[in-house]
């Protein structure tokens, strides 16, 4: 047991790292010019990810302060995207722990549900708090982007990462 | 087993249930703070980049090389062509560098006869882009300058040729540059030779669009745009770009900045920025304007 806790915070210690690492590379200062286009979330297929396969490694309050910190440092509105990550990340952590006979499909499934649903309420919000918005096709290619990276995630955190549910029959 | 199930159902847990709505709600209570009181929480935001980012950049730069380099090395495979096309431009470059150098002395004749003092404020001070937005819905960078060089919101930044965008946050180490492209950057410009009035409006496109034009009749594709220095936001006459009639019939700006290669870029020193720290201020600047506009017609 106390192996197993060690363990946990040793990932939980290691998500923040690579989510301190995702900022610093999506900040280098690389594309200066407009795109018509937008690549992946990376930080939300990693929090997505990790929800699913091992809720007890990415806490709530963890979640919380590192996307806080995203929003700050890539000027988007401070609280909103952290807020919905929360949200979306709880409702992942809670249907994974329903269903303990997890399909790849049914993942992708939920995981298209979750960033076409944090794409309609930040665009929800931003209408709501009087904001402008950011054009519809850049969101939505970021959006597709995201769920089309994901799979490779999800792999790369099983795989590489060891981050994989833990199963009934393990002892 | 009988230890991991609980761990990992208690995220069911009332309990957990309530700590993540406390944890949402905090968050959406610093969004709604954020949109009340922007500028607090914006020099917050601008406080934490000034700590964030010295530490960080023993990471960045050598991974912004790399890349870098690895891009440049694509390009190797268009060098011969390259230097043609270089060459090319070499030759017409000779030719403009007589003409320049022609009209340089006349000007020096001129402003001899004139006695003329060029206004020593109009300097600059550099510095290095060390990152951009980050984000692909915000067209802005961040320049290793800031308040102890003596930066001031509101400033211009220039790279070589052009207007690149003007400064808003400004740290103690660092200060960003709002490009011109950005979907909240509203520059007033005037468009040569016609002198009609416009404002360039970032649109996260790579030309923003030319918007408020009096009579759009008196412009044509291929005009300069400068900036008006109208409201006292920026010096007027830096150039902007080229105006450009899109496929939708729309005006928009080609930019002579090189955003392409945004590394060093020039921050001109301007006082006579008006500063808008309260309230109180922005009636009386808006006063002032009016005053000024009231006063414009009588000088002409």
């Amino acid at each position: 047991m106390s192996d197993r806790g060690y363990n946990t915070w040793v990932y939980r210690i290691s998500f923040v790292f690579l989510g301190l690492a995702l900022i610093v590379l999506q900040l280098l200062p690389l594309q200066t010019i407009p795109q018509t286009w937008a690549g992946p979330d990376v930080m939300m297929c990693l929090v997505f990810a990790w929800s699913v396969r091992r809720p007890d490694y990415v806490p709530t309050l963890l979640i919380a302060a590192v996307i806080l910190l995203e929003d700050f440092l890539i000027q988007r509105p401070p609280g909103l995207h952290a807020a919905l990550i929360v949200g979306t990340s709880f409702w992942l952590k809670s249907k994974a722990n329903t269903a303990d006979d997890q399909t790849i499909t049914g993942e992708i499934v939920q995981i298209t549900i979750a960033v076409l649903g944090v794409l309609l309420a930040t665009r929800l919000m931003l209408a709501l708090a009087l904001l402008p918005l950011p054009s519809l096709s850049v969101h939505f290619a970021q959006a597709l982007s995201t769920i089309i990276f994901y799979p490779v995630m999800a792999l790369t955190s099983a795989f590489v990462l060891n981050v994989k549910p833990i199963k009934q029959s393990e002892p | 087993m009988a230890q991991n199930r609980p761990q990992t159902n208690d995220y069911l847990s009332p309990l957990k249930q309530l700590l993540a709505g406390v944890v949402i709600l905090f968050l959406i209570v610093i969004f709604i703070v954020w949109r009340i009181d922007s500028p607090r929480v914006e020099r917050f935001r601008v406080m934490l980049m000034d700590r964030f980012l010295p530490n960080s950049e023993w990471a960045m730069a050598p991974l912004t090389r790399t890349v870098n380099v690895i891009q440049d090395f694509q390009s190797y495979q268009s060098l011969y062509d390259q230097n043609q096309q270089l060459r090319r431009e070499l030759q017409q470059m000779k030719s403009w560098k007589e003409a320049a150098l022609q009209l340089e002395q006349e000007n020096a004749r001129l402003l001899d006869l004139n006695k003329l003092q060029l206004d020593a404020q109009l300097t600059w001070i550099s510095g290095i882009v060390r990152t951009d937005s980050g984000s692909p819905f915000r067209q802005s960078v961040l320049l290793n300058v800031g308040g102890q060089d003596g930066i001031q919101n509101g400033w211009a930044a220039m790279d070589g040729l052009g207007l690149v965008g003007r400064i808003a946050g400004v740290g103690e180490r660092t200060s960003r540059v709002i490009l011109l492209t950005d979907p909240y950057s509203q520059i007033p410009a005037v468009i040569q030779p016609s002198r009609e009035n416009a404002l360039v409006v970032g649109d996260n496109t790579s030309d923003p669009l030319v918007d408020f034009i009096e009579n759009a009749d008196l412009v044509r594709a291929g005009d300069r745009i400068v900036t008006s220095g109208n409201g006292g936001v920026l010096p007027p006459g830096l150039l902007i770009g080229q105006l450009v009639v899109d496929p939708n019939g729309r005006l928009r700006a080609r930019l002579s900045a090189d955003y392409e290669r945004l590394e060093y870029l020039r921050v001109l020193r301007d006082y006579s920025v008006v500063e808008i720290s309260d309230t109180q201020n922005v009636l009386m600047s808006v006063e002032d304007l009016q005053h000024q506009q009231a006063e414009e017609p009588k000088d002409e």
